[in-house]
């Protein structure tokens, strides 16, 4: 069973701007899906979408959201017990600035486990072990601007699995990341997805991350779906006009003699 | 045209003195792009701060034409002969400005124009970096991402400079908006024999603009060359650097990583500055 469907989602501003037409697409467990495009087309506010949190002003028109083949189209329905959780592009700026990191993830911890605070202390601890933080008591007693941009966005993917995941949406997630940790936060996403058979959607406007890490991708432009694939046979051999020219203005600058 | 001499920036931090940049000497001839390559914390944009005046070295010198950079320097000619480019055009620029005052203002204020003259250069401004001249009436939240940048690089031509110095100019943008930004710096550079200093973390394009190269680590240059370097690198770092690029061909990436040593990156377990 898929552990995401969208069906059919499409999603409007209140001035009656159509952000989003009849996009469909699904994710298995142990599944990292890309969803590409340029700005504005429309797939940060997918990601939203499915996690319910559209900003003001925007709502969604049609569709269905289905996880673990369960409606949760209302958005009421996606509480807590849905398991969904998102990381975005500015770690740092999704972390609370006055609090310690490790008592931030013991917050997530207590919450979705329901567990006692001291209990929720150790677990967030050992969760930081699990995103491969070294030293990790030592840097649960830190504040997020004490940390690399890097560690913030494991911090935040500890955060993450606190709710043991079945959905994790990724919005760009090492956009603002140096190259080398980027790769190491891929690598991290990559191996944690399939150890505990979460499903990824993957937002990222570059085709190299999605080569590196997605097994299947959805092109959006202008918030329409216009071609969906296994990540391989999308990139190597895209049918849509769209796809082409992503895949050309990528290729522009690729340095040939990388290897 | 600029000459950096074993420049060192220390700031001080609680736990004593940091070395942002670290015996630094590199140089450019006009016409030319030198690329400053390295990741957050590298001293890249330091170096690039120290040549447009923003910062002062606390020792070692920068040498543009003769004139040697101090406090001074940028009250007289340099202050037009040297412009910058930044990251985030949406901050750069200003919000209350429509393009047209983002343009007229360095023409009025470092060229002398009248403000009808200054007026009538906006549109070969904007002809210039490939905007439609209709957007003068625009503010830069009504322009993309891309537009943006433009504005910002037509208000960086604006004085007529000699020396452009761009720090990450391409990296709040689309993959496919880069290579046409890259497309329009390197045409400008040949019709008004352009000089830039390129700082980027992003090695394709570094690659693609590139004359010259110094690759950046902890303050230091660990390697130097032609844009060969990003080709066929011989230090472990610059390696590293080309590895960890995502490539629409993973396995070439990964054959890539097999030929670096297997010593650990430090950057990633490092605690901000």
């Amino acid at each position: 069973m898929s552990r995401l469907v969208v069906e059919n989602l499409g999603i409007a501003t209140a001035a009656g701007t159509q952000i989003l037409e009849d996009v469909s697409f699904d994710i298995a467990p142990g599944e990292i899906v890309g969803l590409v495009g340029e700005s504005g087309s429309g797939k940060s506010m997918t990601s939203y979408a499915v996690m319910g949190i559209l900003p003001r002003g925007v709502h969604q028109t049609s569709g269905r959201i289905l996880v673990d083949g369960e409606d949760v189209t209302d958005v009421e329905r996606r509480s807590v017990a849905c398991h969904f959780a998102m990381i975005f592009q500015n770690p740092r700026d999704s972390l609370n600035p006055l609090m310690r990191v490790g008592e931030q993830v013991a917050r997530m911890v207590a919450l979705h486990q329901g567990v006692s605070r001291r209990d929720a202390r150790v677990q967030a601890v050992e969760l930081l072990e699990q995103v491969r933080i070294a030293q990790p008591a030592e840097a649960a007693r830190k504040y997020p601007h004490q940390l690399s941009g890097g560690m913030c966005q494991r911090i935040m993917i500890a955060m993450a699995l606190a709710c043991r995941p079945r959905l994790l949406l990724a919005d760009e997630p090492t956009t603002a990341l140096d190259v080398t940790v980027q790769s190491q936060i891929l690598d991290l996403m990559v191996e944690l997805t399939e150890q505990i058979q979460c499903g990824v959607l993957l937002v990222t406007h570059d085709l190299g991350v999605v080569a590196e890490t997605c097994d299947r991708v959805n092109v959006l432009h202008q918030g329409n779906l216009v071609e969906h694939g296994p990540a391989m046979d999308l990139l190597h051999n895209p049918q849509h006009e769209y796809t082409r020219y992503l895949l050309d203005s990528a290729r522009e600058l690729e340095v040939d003699g990388r290897a | 045209m600029l000459e950096i001499t074993e420049l060192r920036k220390e700031y001080r931090t609680g736990s004593g003195v940091l070395a942002a940049l670290d015996g630094v000497s590199a140089s450019l001839e006009k016409g030319r792009t030198l690329a400053v390559v390295g990741e957050s914390g590298s001293g890249k944009s330091t170096l690039g701060a120290i040549v447009t005046g923003l910062e002062t070295a606390t020792s070692g010198s920068v040498v543009i034409d003769g004139t040697t950079i101090d406090r001074r320097a940028f009250r007289g000619p340099l202050r037009r002969r040297v412009q910058t480019v930044f990251q985030s055009p949406l901050q750069s620029l200003n919000a209350k400005y429509k393009v047209e005052t983002t343009l007229t203002e360095p023409l009025r204020l470092l060229l002398g124009l009248s403000k009808s003259e200054a007026s009538a250069r906006v549109d070969e401004l904007l002809d210039a970096v490939h905007l439609p001249r209709e957007l003068r009436h625009r503010r830069p939240t009504e322009l993309s991402g891309g537009q943006q940048q433009r504005v910002a690089i037509a208000r960086a031509l604006a004085p007529e400079p000699d020396l452009v110095v761009l720090d990450e100019p391409t990296s709040g943008l689309d993959q496919s908006i880069r290579g046409r930004i890259v497309t329009l710096l390197r045409e400008l550079q040949a019709e008004r024999d352009l000089s830039y200093v390129f700082i980027t973390h992003d090695i394709d394009v570094a690659q693609a603009i590139a004359h010259d190269v110094i690759v950046m680590q902890q303050g230091r240059i660990v390697e130097r060359g032609g844009r060969e370097v990003l080709r066929a690198p011989q230090h472990d770092y610059t390696r590293r650097l080309l590895a960890a690029v995502p490539s629409l061909d993973p396995a070439r990436r990964r054959r890539a990583a097999h030929a670096i040593s297997p010593t650990p990156l430090p950057h990633d377990e490092e605690t901000a500055p």
